[in-house]
């Protein structure tokens, strides 16, 4: 759907096409955290059963895997149009008014994204000057969890918009 | 503003969001910042959503899904399931909807290993659902038998939603994990019945084929090479567990491993394989785990407006009898669970719900046990029920919302008839409670 | 005109530590009545606990009623006030309430005082025997946070588990024991726990946060005169209030069969010992104020 916006060599489809190479390198960064997650949990296992000493560390690291993993993996899942939508009104829409709303819809996702990834930067800087920590074992900087809200919101919402273009190009 | 005004605004909103064709995930999130903004102090509640958006998701207890996830593609892209089916269809060709009839067997031994619905689904979606449609299963006999299996991994032990209903009830856990299995096995067995009557009338649903006479020789070989294998995997998770080798969360982890040595041993994880694998695992995950992180938060919301409570008040002050009150409760939290975690909707409904069950002199763990079946019914309701999205994000793609509700609400139908069962013998759950604790 | 103000505690209404809370709520609404109306919205359901001191910072609630433990990582000395044997009165009068507010101050945070629990304590339990502070080496204990340094300085194992997986993981063996304390849960655990050791640790006491929006739209009069109450006349009642809580708490641990293992004379007092030394060793690394740590152990420890 959004190939128009990233075909030719205009300055736009340059940049999209940057946007969409980024979308696919953070969605397999968020394959290989899901990776390293399981292996630190079956390492906790093991070192457990062979060593009797417990990775205190595991379980918190494997929670912070899944945040990162969500939003870093979130953007490509929208560029391929693949995260969980009803369709069941909108598949029985005349198809002269499909584009419209889907096109009204994309925006309004454009927005909300843009307005989530603007208040998720604020937390995130005012985490950083607060100097505010995680209440765990391992009490990490906050703010090291919550940037990547702001940062998948952003890239969320400039998918909505190709989206939406896509939409009018149709 | 009256509680069911604020509730219908609400979820109003949410399901127009929905049906316009907005992701599930967007949708929760739209609705959230509005509600965060109108009930939590304006742009406060903005920073807040962000901050508790972000809680939710670093959260241990979800990190089966992930991996269940991981299992089941690697299954699937390794052909161990193929193997599997292949050699049922040695053995079982001419049993109408025997891969279905598999599907609620595989319900049944992977709810003794997980405790969670949606890591359930996860792995018999992933792994079973491709396969079944391949040898020509239509979606009411692939997709819905797991769909209603799956819920069986909180009925069965261990189950993580049982234990800590009993700490937030203050409910015996050891009894209330006994309880439990009948009420599940009872559903398995609904399950089974529907599906054979179903591929019974209609046959082209689950087709049957001629089998080749085949020795048994041959039949035995497949067996111990495709089936015996299987057992090393429900060991990795299920033995070690029994074992106290593992938690129940972390053996997810130990059954991904031996899912993938598994694979390794077979000479089938080419490369490519892995990876993609690991890449599927992910992408899925992803989108249930948005999805997670937009109602727990629209959960939060709900419970701080104070609407969930009006709307208990209001069932509980019916005009009715003493059964007919608890049917209320357990319906209120069928409805509940279409939309809510079940998590809040135990702190909210339980310390209310209890006392009034105890007063009314009926048994706490049966009532229990109706109220897990129904948070467990919830969950697969049309149009919100969220283990309807996981089974979205799992099933093949071109999978259509309207297929996969078509698909569960037999399922749904068998569920409530389980609560029927239940409310009308409440011997099925006092019974074993009593013989194994005297 | 009444000024209310939407509470939210870090426990679930009906916990059994939440009546405290509703002790709290009511003598305030009662004491400023037409003044101030506290409005509790609920506990965990409402907004995730190791979230609500954010939550207070950010305005998005007016008051929360916290573990001090749950928010370490905003007011990194904030655990302190769980590592003392003394009782509320005697912590008053060290002025330790007083330097919290000024250290809670200095981190944009408003601390009206405390709903003191002083005879609320930690206990260690077992599924098998345990035959004193030696035989704790190498035993693998579920704990929060707040507990791992007195666990690892016992050479015992800590782990940090959800509380779904504790019953099963104690079933199973996949831990031996976990730290908690005794009220409100011991029947559910029955069949999982045999023994607990005495003396208990620690104490504990709930912090009483303050949003800088809500303070604000308190008159003036009011903020004093609230402050007051709670620190000099609630304070003390409340902590004198737990003994229903307490006993029921104890008739449940005697009703599920738990054996109480009772560390005595000198080896009790290593116990007690190595709880605190620990904690306080810990406390120190965290605050990264070595002169700070020392005045807050000296208000809180003999
Ligand atoms: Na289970
Ligand atoms: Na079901």
């Amino acid at each position: 759907m959004q190939q128009s916006l990233s075909r030719g060599s205009s300055p736009l489809a340059l940049l999209m096409r940057g946007v969409s190479r980024l979308n696919l390198y953070l969605a397999g960064f968020s394959a290989f955290v899901l990776l390293a997650a399981t292996a630190a949990v079956f390492c906790e296992i093991l070192s457990r059963l062979f060593f009797g000493k417990s990775l205190v560390w595991v379980v918190e690291l494997s929670g912070y895997s899944l945040l990162y993993m969500t939003f870093l993996g979130a953007p490509y899942l929208l560029e391929k149009n693949r995260h969980v939508a009803i369709d069941i009104v909108t598949e029985h829409l005349p198809p002269r008014l499909q584009m419209p709303l889907a096109f009204l819809v994309a925006l309004f996702g454009a927005a909300i994204c843009l307005y989530a990834a603007w208040y998720g930067l604020a937390v995130t800087l005012d985490q950083f000057q607060y100097g505010s920590r995680e209440t765990t074992v391992l009490a990490p900087r906050s703010y090291l969890l919550t940037w990547v809200f702001p940062l998948g919101m952003v890239l969320l919402s400039i998918q909505f918009v190709a989206q939406a273009v896509a939409c009018l190009k149709r | 503003m009256d509680w069911w005004l604020t509730l219908s605004l609400i979820l109003g909103a949410l399901l127009v969001l929905m049906m316009l064709g907005l992701p599930v995930a967007f949708a929760f999130l739209a609705v959230n910042l509005v509600g965060a903004y109108a009930f939590l102090g304006g742009t406060s509640g903005i920073e807040q959503l962000v901050i508790n958006t972000t809680d939710a998701l670093t959260s241990f207890t979800l990190v089966p899904i992930a991996m269940f996830m991981i299992m089941g593609e690697v299954m699937f892209r390794s052909g161990i399931a193929n193997d599997l089916m292949d050699t049922l269809d040695k053995w079982f060709g001419k049993l109408k909807g025997r891969l279905a009839f598999m599907a609620v067997g595989g319900g049944v031994l992977f709810s003794t290993l997980t405790g969670n619905s949606m890591g359930a689904i996860a792995l018999l979606g992933s792994s079973l659902v491709p396969e079944m449609e391949r040898r020509g299963y239509k979606k009411p006999m692939s997709l819905g038998p797991i769909i209603g299996s799956a819920g069986l991994a909180i009925m069965i032990p261990p189950s993580a939603l049982a234990v800590v209903l009993g700490v937030v009830a203050e409910l015996s856990i050891g009894r209330l994990l006994i309880a439990i299995i009948l009420p599940g096995l009872l559903m398995a067995v609904l399950y089974a019945l529907y599906i054979w009557g179903r591929c019974t009338l209609q046959p082209d649903l689950a087709p049957t084929f001629e089998v080749q006479p085949t020795p048994l020789r041959v039949k035995v070989e497949a067996g111990i090479r495709n089936i015996l294998p299987i057992g090393f995997i429900v060991f990795a998770v299920v033995g070690v567990i029994f074992l106290g080798l593992a938690t129940p969360t972390e053996a997810a982890a130990s059954g991904a491993v031996a899912t993938i040595l598994l694979a390794l041993a077979k000479r089938r994880l080419t490369v490519e394989n892995f990876r993609v694998s690991m890449f599927e695992s992910a992408n899925i995950s992803v989108m249930v785990l948005l999805i997670v992180a937009g109602a727990v938060a629209f959960s939060q919301l709900l419970a701080f407006t104070g609407t969930t409570f009006g709307m208990m008040d209001a069932v509980l002050s019916l005009p009715l009898n003493d059964h007919m009150i608890v049917l209320a409760m357990v319906l209120t939290v069928v409805l509940l669970g279409m939309f809510m975690g079940p998590l809040p909707i135990m702190l909210i409904t339980l310390p209310i719900f209890v006392p009034v069950v105890e007063q009314l002199g009926f048994d706490t763990i049966w009532f229990a046990v109706l109220f897990l079946l129904a948070i467990e019914t919830g969950s697969t309701s049309p149009p919100l029920g969220a283990a309807l999205f996981v089974m979205k994000a799992v099933a093949p793609q071109g999978t259509t919302m309207g297929s996969i509700y078509k698909a569960a609400i037999p399922f749904l139908v068998c569920d409530f008839v389980a609560i029927a069962i239940i409310f009308a013998f409440p011997q099925i759950v006092t019974v074993p409670v009593s013989w194994m604790f005297g | 005109d009444e000024v209310s103000l939407n509470v939210v505690s870090f426990t679930p209404k009906t916990a059994a530590v939440s009546a405290g809370f509703e002790h709290f709520v009511n003598a305030v609404n009662e004491e400023f009545a037409g003044e101030l109306s506290l409005n509790w919205r609920g506990g965990p359901e409402v907004m995730p606990p190791f979230r609500l001191a954010d939550a207070v910072r950010n305005n998005s609630i007016d008051m929360a009623l916290i573990s001090p433990s749950y928010y370490s990582g905003l007011v990194p000395s904030s655990s302190s006030a769980n590592f003392s044997f003394k009782n509320y009165e005697e912590i008053l009068e060290s002025g330790y309430y007083d330097r919290m507010t000024e250290i809670h101050a200095e981190r944009g945070l408003r601390y009206l005082g405390e709903i003191p629990a002083t005879d609320v304590k930690f206990f260690l339990f077992f599924q098998d025997r345990v035959d004193g502070i030696d035989d704790l080496a190498g035993k693998r204990i579920r704990v929060f946070p707040t507990g791992l340094p007195f666990i690892e300085a016992l050479g015992a194992n800590g782990l940090v588990l959800p509380i779904g997986e504790i019953y099963t993981a104690m079933e199973r063996g996949a831990i031996d024991g976990f730290m908690q304390g005794n009220l409100g849960w011991a029947e559910q655990y029955e069949d999982v726990v045999n023994y607990y050791i005495t003396p208990p640790f620690y104490r504990a006491g709930f912090s009483i946060l303050v949003s800088e929006r809500a303070w604000e739209r308190l008159p003036e009069e009011l903020r004093g005169e609230l402050q007051d109450y709670v620190r000099n006349t609630l304070g003390p009642e409340l902590d004198q209030s737990w003994g229903d809580v307490i006993a029921a708490g104890n008739a449940e641990v005697e009703a599920a069969g738990f054996e109480e293992i009772a560390l005595e004379g000198e080896e009790a007092e290593r116990y007690l010992e190595i709880a605190i030394d620990a904690a306080w060793e810990h406390m120190q690394e965290q605050i990264g104020d070595d002169e700070l740590t020392a005045e807050l152990r000296s208000m809180l420890v003999e």
